[in-house]
């Protein structure tokens, strides 16, 4: 049932997502394209990639300061801006295209529906991953016989749950306020201090770095991108994962899910 | 021990420190079709959504056939139909498969039974239910609702959107599901139609049950508002003098007003003048609330 449930919705949703796909994978495969004339362009490199670059000694290969771009900033953004929208929409109860009113009067578990939502959306964001990943790769291997960075598969656990939590972050926040906006700019600030104590991270609380308060650590270990994430950080990001998703079932369990009166 | 469909003690609803249902205590009896009549924000469909454990009561309690509507949900809503006011639909869907869809979630269907429904209200089950007119999409949503042969229908508005044939073939299944023992929630802003099919009404009004009315009681006193032309001037006074009729204004061979119960006394007054226009029409909410209890239908 739960699955079905899920596919049903990927179904409902299928029209929407073919769109998205379709944007992402030419804008991706553009970009993995163009990153290889960028990586080569010495002298001119400037801004943000020569910023990675110059913080980035021991990157490991292929050594590439838009590897940690895209990585650290292109591809969470791009999957979180999808999967705020998606999740709004399907846990929204007064949603127009998903059809909650009438699933609510049947005998089901609110627990399934929630599930059967959540899948979706872990659906959604290895979806997101497919068709960013392939853009980028198809991308800079059709215009180089170089590395295609196979190496970045070992951060796709840490991208997918460092995703995921924000995204379940904004569906709370914006169900706490009930508004799509409000949980937008909160997961905004919330990635902003993410990125800030990631990159950034001049200064100390109580001894500690302030690298080890930004949830990037753990996704993609010693800024910036000195080793492969450990198996600890995975762990971490797996427990404020379901530390996240408890409070937003807590939530879906006890609020008011009809159309509500404005 | 009475035998109840639906039985609510001071039921209470608040949103955002605003009470939208205050103190409602109600009955229901098997295989009666109960009306709940209010403007918008009376507190028809926070009723509905407390009795399937959508909306979560701030105090009181709701019992559906003996089972706690909180605590024994999952039993209510096997044992209920329900139309919502709003209905969405996903892209491209067709009737057919969001009728699977929902008999997967259920069973208890039986689909020749469901293509009768579909045929007796002219619902076309291949086309995609978004691309169909919303009148569709609502007779749709009437048949999803029924088609699980429910104990009991939970009825949202559900003559908005229908034409006046589907209304008639609404009404008529109304009763048909009367007859085979289904008790029918019926939630409307429209007097007339409670009082064309609803045993008993309860008139809502900010929240706050103000009566419960007789179907029978209801058809009695019912309220129209006539409008006379006469070919020649008449003697208002003449109608004045009627006991059920109210609010007469007389002005230019026309004769304005209110008509209470039946029309027997103002036929056989008119009837010895030449009426060249008869209009006769339901009042409105606000009307019907204003003569009966004396206050604003909607409340501030």
């Amino acid at each position: 049932m739960l699955l079905n449930l899920s596919i049903d919705l990927l179904k409902d949703r299928l029209d929407r997502m073919r769109r998205i796909t379709v944007i992402l994978a030419v804008v991706y495969a553009i970009a993995g394209f163009l990153s290889v004339f960028v990586e080569h362009w010495e002298p001119g490199v400037k801004g943000v990639s020569i910023l990675f670059r110059e913080t980035a000694p021991n990157l490991s290969a292929p050594a590439s300061p838009l590897l940690l771009l895209y990585l650290s900033v292109l591809l969470p953004i791009t999957i979180l801006t999808v999967l705020i929208f998606e999740s709004n929409s399907v846990f929204n109860p007064n949603s127009a295209n998903v059809p909650m009113a009438i699933l609510l009067s049947y005998p089901l578990p609110r627990w399934i529906i929630f599930m059967s939502r959540l899948l979706y959306l872990a659906g959604v964001t290895i979806w997101m991953l497919i068709v960013c990943g392939t853009g980028w790769i198809v991308g800079r291997v059709m215009n180089s016989a170089l590395d295609p960075g196979w190496s970045v598969l070992a951060y796709l656990p840490g991208l997918i749950l460092f995703v995921n939590f924000f995204a379940y972050l904004g569906i709370i926040l914006g169900r706490f306020s009930t508004r799509l906006w409000v949980g937008l700019i909160m997961v905004l600030l919330g990635l902003i201090f993410t990125y800030c104590t990631y990159f950034f991270p001049d200064g100390a609380v109580a001894g500690l770095n302030l690298v080890y308060f930004s949830l990037l650590f753990a996704y993609l270990g010693e800024s910036p991108l000195v080793s492969n994430p450990s198996p600890v950080s995975l762990v971490f990001l797996l427990g404020v994962n379901i530390l996240a998703g408890w409070v937003l079932w807590k939530i879906f369990e006890k609020s008011d899910l009809g159309y509500l009166p404005s | 021990m009475r035998n109840l469909v639906i039985q609510t003690e001071h039921l209470t609803k608040e949103y955002r420190h605003r009470r939208v249902l205050e103190n409602l205590t109600l009955e229901v009896e098997p295989g009666e079709v109960f009306g709940v009549l209010g403007p918008k924000g009376a507190g028809k469909s926070t009723l509905i959504n407390i009795l399937l454990d959508i909306v979560h009561p701030t105090s009181g309690n709701a019992m559906v056939m003996g089972f706690d509507c909180q605590h024994q949900s999952m039993q209510v809503r096997r044992r209920v139909g329900y139309l919502p006011q709003e209905l969405a639909f996903p892209a491209r869907i067709t009737g057919e498969e969001m009728i699977s869809r929902l008999a997967r979630l259920r069973g208890q269907m039986d689909r020749t039974q469901v293509q009768k429904l579909a045929n007796r209200f002219n619902i076309m089950l291949d086309r995609p239910l978004n691309t169909i007119s919303y009148s569709d999409q609502r007779k749709f949503g009437l048949l999803q609702a029924v088609m699980h042969q429910s104990d009991l229908l939970l009825f949202d508005e559900p003559t908005r959107g229908l034409d006046s044939e589907a209304q008639f073939e609404l009404f008529r299944l109304v009763a048909e599901m009367r007859h085979q023992g289904c008790a029918v929630l019926f939630c409307s802003e429209s007097l007339a139609e409670m009082e064309k099919i609803c045993d008993r009404v309860a008139f809502l009004h900010a929240g706050t049950l103000i009566s419960i009315e007789r179907g029978v009681k209801l058809r009695a006193r019912s309220m129209r508002k006539v409008e006379l032309r006469f070919a020649a001037q008449v003697r208002p006074e003449w109608f004045s003098g009627l006991v059920n009729l109210n609010n007469v204004v007389y002005e230019k061979n026309k004769l304005y007003c209110t008509l209470q119960g039946d029309p027997d006394a103002l036929i056989k007054a008119v009837s010895q003048y030449r009426v060249l226009d008869f209009i006769s029409r339901q009042p409105s909410l606000e009307e019907v609330y204003q003569a009966y209890f004396g206050i604003e239908a909607h409340a501030a």
